[in-house]
């Protein structure tokens, strides 16, 4: 086990109220990084993942112009964004179940439910610093490995290879309907 | 991350490509992780504490923001943009309010959310009870009613998330009972 050196860390946070912004800013700020950069939209957002090139993405999800699961897809294609493997995190107030799975396939990292509290944002981003996950291209998705765990004990068919068109996974906890 | 050439599993139509350790070189340093993080954590929380003297205007200026798109819905008639500004401007306030310290106005936002969203005909919504949702809230906000121990504002939550409940059941009943006769 080993610290977070913050101060290393160049985050890109990108959400359309200036309120939570700062919020997330001050959180960033006290555990200690001096990078930080905001967007009020997805557009901007893309320009400033393309300029700053972040260590870590946090996005909201409704946003004008385009918002964060299309800013999450249009970074997850090698072919149009620098920076295919950045670690998103979606921080949004939709917590329903369709939100949180459109954010998983649009290759989001992790996921945050407002209200956002300092130990929650901090798991998130020491998860994404010490458990790294694989990445996964299929036919329809690019992006971190949406299986959290192997199950020891599944001896079934691997659905990659059974559905791929589906590609559905089955680890990823979500909250309750809200 | 490097890219491994994996000619099987592409032949199964998808490729994993291992996990680089770039950002643990980076910033991983020595260290006890569990005292650094309680040592963040605890910082992070003292700087929203002192953050926090602007939340009552912050939240002044979203119950404005929250009765400004329901003046327009009723302008318009819930009118279909003017009522998804509505419900964006709630659900947006449903996420903030806690972490401004207004719990019981989140949950309003939520009682609101949910009433637009779960009406099968939106024009058809009681504007009097969007609006003493909003107004709830700007009370609320007005005076400042925050944690969840304000007993009128705790009161006047539970009755709004009640008679949405009751007018959504109703309105439920009267669909199912339209499409029994229609069968």
């Amino acid at each position: 086990m080993a610290k977070i050196a913050f101060d290393e860390l160049r985050f890109v946070v990108v959400d359309d109220n200036a309120h939570m912004r700062r919020i997330v800013r001050t959180l960033l700020r006290a555990f200690g990084s001096r990078e930080i950069y905001e967007s009020e939209d997805g557009a901007s957002g893309l320009e400033a993942v393309e300029a700053y090139s972040p260590d870590i993405l946090i996005s909201d999800i409704k946003m004008p112009i385009f918002d964060g699961i299309e800013l999450t897809r249009m970074i997850r294609n090698p072919e149009g964004c620098k920076h295919p493997y950045l670690p998103i995190i979606i921080l949004t107030g939709y917590s329903e179940k369709k939100h949180v799975l459109a954010a998983r396939d649009a290759g989001a990292t992790e996921f945050l439910c407002k209200p956002v509290s300092a130990t929650a944002l901090y798991r998130r981003i020491q998860n994404i610093v010490e458990n790294p996950r694989d990445f996964v291209r299929t036919k329809n998705y690019f992006g971190p490995d949406r299986r959290r765990y192997i199950n020891p004990n599944y001896s079934g068919v691997e659905r990659r290879q059974a559905a791929i068109v589906d590609d559905m996974f089955d680890s990823v906890q979500v909250p309750a309907e809200a | 991350m490097t890219e491994t050439a994996q000619p099987e599993a592409e032949q199964q139509g998808f490729e994993v490509i291992p996990h680089d350790d770039h950002l643990s070189r980076k910033c991983l340093r020595p260290g006890d992780a569990r005292q650094a993080a309680a040592a963040a954590i605890q910082q992070a929380e003292e700087a929203i504490g002192q953050l926090s003297i602007h939340f009552d205007g912050w939240m002044e200026q979203e119950a404005a923001r929250l009765a400004k798109a329901r003046d327009m819905t009723l302008q318009t008639s819930m009118g279909a943009e003017a009522l998804d500004e509505l419900f964006q401007v709630a659900h947006d306030l449903k996420g903030q309010a806690s972490t401004l310290g207004y719990p019981l106005a989140a949950d309003i936002c939520a009682s609101l959310c949910r009433l637009i969203d779960r009406a099968p005909v939106p024009a058809e919504l009681p504007g009097d009870l969007l609006s003493h949702h909003v107004d709830a809230v700007r009370a609320i906000a007005r005076d400042h009613a925050t944690g969840i121990e304000n007993a009128k504002a705790s009161a006047l939550t539970e009755k709004l998330r009640e008679v949405t409940e009751d007018y959504l059941a109703q309105i439920r009943s009267r669909v199912e009972a339209a499409e029994a006769n229609a069968a």
